[in-house]
């Protein structure tokens, strides 16, 4: 599916009143730039758009209403907004009719599909799951927008890759099924109500704090991934200062590599003792008498025996036993009744491999003493690494007492972040505790919150008749949230490489890399980019996340390019047309140099030009040299359509 | 439609959890209903009851 | 198959991904253990937590001990000894089963996963929640020795 913006009229409002075609014969063109002076109403106009998509003009309060009044005429009682789309290449507009004496938005819709205009905000159906908030949001923004992607302080690249991909439907589906549940627990009367009703209050409480302590999770592990950050920053900023100082550089390197050659030591040792663990008669030397025991047992026992109950079944169906008497029919059942307490032939298969295998094991000297010298050996690689790091730190903190306030106040501020991300991890593990019996309700742990819930709501299904609806929606339920943590994992994983494809293209002079989509956008061997990388990296993000599918949308754009720097705008500018069917973007005149002319290449030319200002005392000046056909004089503002012109254009002149 | 990732990972979740191919199908099927955000509730429980009844308990 | 409780991966978060712990398998290896040695089971919480239905390839060496020792376990807990030829092959048919990849039977399955829990149990309650591998290694096998010289089933 296609949707494009073919234009918009506004009137009565605080953006201009004026008629923007965005269409060039029957479709716009790749790329519709709007060059709107500061002041102008280009919030306005996007607020309008962005409400337009989503409907959310006709829950708007009062004030919110009236504040998109004209400023030029108090006396104006009713403004419009139209908004006009192609969705597959059929004509849709919504109708925003504003009243500001009663401060409410009323919606029109328009479409063929509808047979003409319809009262209400009524989108066919096959767009209407695009076009709420969340969803508009990602494809009409600002730069503020594109800055929170990077934020580690919030969860904005989780949420859009989600929205854009609906991974909020697996979400949908496992909170579906729990509603059949609510509404399958049967009322039971009698002695039983009472208590039905008291496991139901400590389901719902149950439930309360486990959404809590999950909230709190969240922010401890965002926490938790914001320290890191800041710890890894300075700690590169601490290892700069340090490198300073040649002297004090080589020492530090020798007692790091040390302290590494150390705990590639310790980490072998380890390696070699599990390897030990692995072997239970290492583990503990008294289980080789077991195991000998064992084996003699089974010997002793004739197990398995010489024959087995395939031996006696099959001459169960003989005429003669093997001493030469006839079977008749009682012969056999004694034989079959019999043959039972005889282990079957590949049963005692697997036993002679048993005994082999404790024959082969025990029989095997040198292998004993191994733990005990592994043990001695990790130990001691233990304390020399333990030795190493004590001597490391010591030596951290003698170039601390040597280095300048800069230096001791990075130090410092390390040191604090660590002993604030130790205190934040012991929270999250107390979060991670293992179930305990004694655990009730108010407990801080998920685990032991989870399995309480469990056994709730088993027991709720056992009071009420419903056992095998409640194993149902369980095993439905975590389907969903599995399917959820698979699909997720894969898209963040896609997005990723394809992201880096493009920035290694874009950001040639200041390379950059994506390293994680974990809630934000988490920069390689950074933790944040300057203000022109974040946009750089915020706009192939999405882009590319919008790309998936087989569906197409415009992307509206607030001041594209105005911090990025000229090399980096023409990279961008290059790239954006083919990242989308359709590109409008709001920009002023400083925005223009380099942005303009690679737009212009990377869409092959294909750009409609438009420049919207405010009437004064120097527009007819301005309008000069500008063929009529080309411009639209209203009560307030004036649009000119034109490369031109829009080359021209500076907000000097206008004034 | 859905994004494919959310298909295939919804065959290997049923598949993880011991459901067939056929539990599978219906799954997604319910899915892409959801997502046109136009299901009434009694088709979206319609679905749901399909999917419900499906399910294998005990593997 | 084999079960490892999302508690118990829980628990050992923080050493779990280390070179030499790497799988949910030497989770479950070193709780079974424990499990055997203080004769300690426990009923599952989930019935989540598939691991694998056969031993991996790091524990083929000891597969046959662990099963032995598994046998060894459960005839000392019923009181059965070998001269009882008849219970004690009601033992081995009902936990071996040569059609089982592990040539386990499924009750057999169940049984050690019930091992395995005990243990953790055991261990979550004796040791704290494990921040190093080295450390927590050597505290286990300390740990492990003194269970298994105190229990009378094996000493």
């Amino acid at each position: 599916m296609r949707i494009t913006i073919d234009g918009w009229e506004s009137k009565g409002l605080r953006c201009p009143d004026v008629h923007v075609n965005l269409l060039s014969g029957e479709h716009p063109k790749k790329v519709s730039l709007i060059q709107m002076p500061n002041g102008t109403g280009k919030t306005t106009t996007l607020k309008l758009i962005r409400a337009s998509l989503t409907g959310a003009a006709q829950n708007w309060d009062r004030d919110s209403v009236i504040e998109l009044k004209s400023l030029r005429d108090d006396s104006i009682q009713h403004g419009q907004f139209i908004l006009k789309l192609s969705i597959d290449d059929k004509p849709l507009a919504f109708i925003s009719k504003i009243d500001f004496i009663e401060g409410k938005v009323r919606y029109e819709t328009s479409s063929p599909d509808l047979g003409g205009k319809v009262d209400g905000w009524n989108p066919p159906t096959s767009i209407k799951r695009f076009l709420d908030e969340k969803f508009v949001s990602l494809f009409i923004f600002d730069g503020e927008f594109a800055a929170n992607l990077l934020d580690s302080r919030k969860t904005k690249a989780t949420e859009a890759i989600e929205t854009l991909s609906q991974l909020d439907l697996l979400d949908e589906i496992a909170s579906e099924s729990e509603s059949l549940w609510d509404k399958e627990k049967k009322e039971v009367s009698g002695t039983s109500k009472p208590f039905l009703n008291q496991l139901k209050d400590r389901e719902q409480k149950l439930i309360d704090r486990l959404k809590k302590i999950e909230s709190i999770r969240e922010t401890l592990s965002a926490k938790d991934q914001e320290l890191q950050d800041q710890i890894n920053k300075l700690t590169n900023d601490i290892e700069e200062k340090i490198g300073q100082n040649r002297e004090i550089k080589e020492k530090r390197d020798r007692l790091i590599e040390d302290k590494n050659h150390k705990e590639m030591a310790l980490k072998q040792n380890v390696d070699i003792y599990m390897q030990e663990i692995r072997l239970p008669h290492k583990l503990f030397s008294g289980f080789k008498k077991h195991l000998i025991d064992f084996k003699s047992s089974l010997d002793k026992a004739k197990l398995p025996q010489k024959s087995s109950k395939q031996f006696f079944v099959e001459l169960s169906e003989d005429a003669s036993c093997i001493c030469g008497r006839p079977i008749g029919l009682n012969e056999k059942n004694a034989i079959l009744k019999n043959s039972e307490s005889y282990l079957s032939e590949e049963i005692s298969t697997v036993l002679n491999v048993l005994k082999e295998d404790i024959k082969e094991y025990t029989n095997n000297e040198e292998s004993n003493n191994d733990i005990a010298q592994s043990r001695k050996e990790l130990s001691d690689a233990y304390k020399d690494y333990h030795r190493a790091v004590t001597e490391f730190n010591k030596n951290e903190l003698k170039i601390n007492a040597l280095q300048d306030t800069a230096y001791q106040k990075l130090s410092k501020e390390n040191t604090d972040k660590q002993i604030e991300l130790k205190n934040n991890q012991a929270m999250l593990s107390q979060i991670d505790l293992p179930y305990k019996p004694t655990d009730d309700e108010s407990s801080n742990s998920i685990n032991s919150l989870e399995i309480q819930l469990r056994e709730t709501q088993n027991r709720i299904a056992e009071v009420t008749g419903t056992v095998d609806l409640r194993d149902r929606i369980n095993i439905l339920k975590s389907i969903a949230i599995n399917a959820k943590k698979i699909a997720k994992k894969e898209l963040h994983s896609q997005l990723i490489i394809e992201c880096n494809n493009r920035l290694s293209k874009v950001l040639v002079n200041s390379p950059l890399q994506i390293e994680d989509i974990d809630n934000h956008i988490k920069l390689k061997g950074q933790t944040a980019g300057s203000v022109g990388q974040t946009l750089a990296v915020a706009y192939i993000f999405l882009t590319v996340a919008l790309h998936r599918g087989s569906h197409q949308f415009p992307l509206v754009v607030d001041s594209p390019a105005g911090s990025l720097e000229e090399l980096v705008r023409s990279e961008i500018g290059k790239v954006i047309p083919e990242l989308c069917e359709q590109f409008i973007s709001f920009i002023i005149d400083t925005e223009k140099l380099g942005f303009v002319s690679a737009l212009e290449k990377g869409s092959k030319n294909s750009v409609t030009y438009n420049t919207i200002f405010r009437k004064n005392s120097m527009t007819e000046e301005l309008l000069k040299t500008v063929d009529s056909s080309n411009y639209e004089v209203t009560g307030d503002s004036v649009l000119v359509n034109g490369k031109v012109f829009f080359d021209e254009f500076t907000l000097a002149k206008e004034l | 439609m859905i994004d494919q990732e959310i298909i295939k990972a919804i065959k290997i979740a049923c598949q993880e959890a011991g459901q067939d191919d056929s539990f599978a199908n219906k799954l997604i099927k319910w899915a892409e209903a959801v997502s046109t955000k136009s299901l009434s509730p009694m088709q979206s429980n319609e679905h749901l009851n399909v999917v419900i009844k499906s399910i294998v308990v005990g593997k | 198959m084999f079960k490892v409780m999302p508690e118990v991966e829980s628990w050992f978060k923080n050493i779990l991904s280390n070179d030499a712990l790497k799988t949910k398998w030497d989770l479950y290896y070193l709780c079974l253990m424990i499990g055997l040695a203080s004769s300690k089971t426990s009923p599952l919480t989930s019935s989540r937590g598939d691991i694998t239905d056969n031993f991996i390839a790091d524990y083929k060496k000891s597969k046959n001990l662990i099963i032995s020792l598994f046998i060894c376990a459960e005839l000392k807990n019923l009181g059965i000894e070998f001269s009882d030829r008849a219970m004690a092959k009601e033992i081995l048919n009902k936990y071996l089963d040569p059609h089982q990849s592990a040539s386990l039977s499924n009750q057999a399955f169940q049984r050690l996963n019930e091992y395995s829990y005990g243990g953790f149990l055991v261990l979550a309650e004796r040791q704290s929640k494990p921040n190093e591998l080295a450390t927590f290694l050597m505290q286990y096998e300390d740990l492990f020795t003194s269970l298994v010289t105190k229990n009378p089933d094996w000493t």
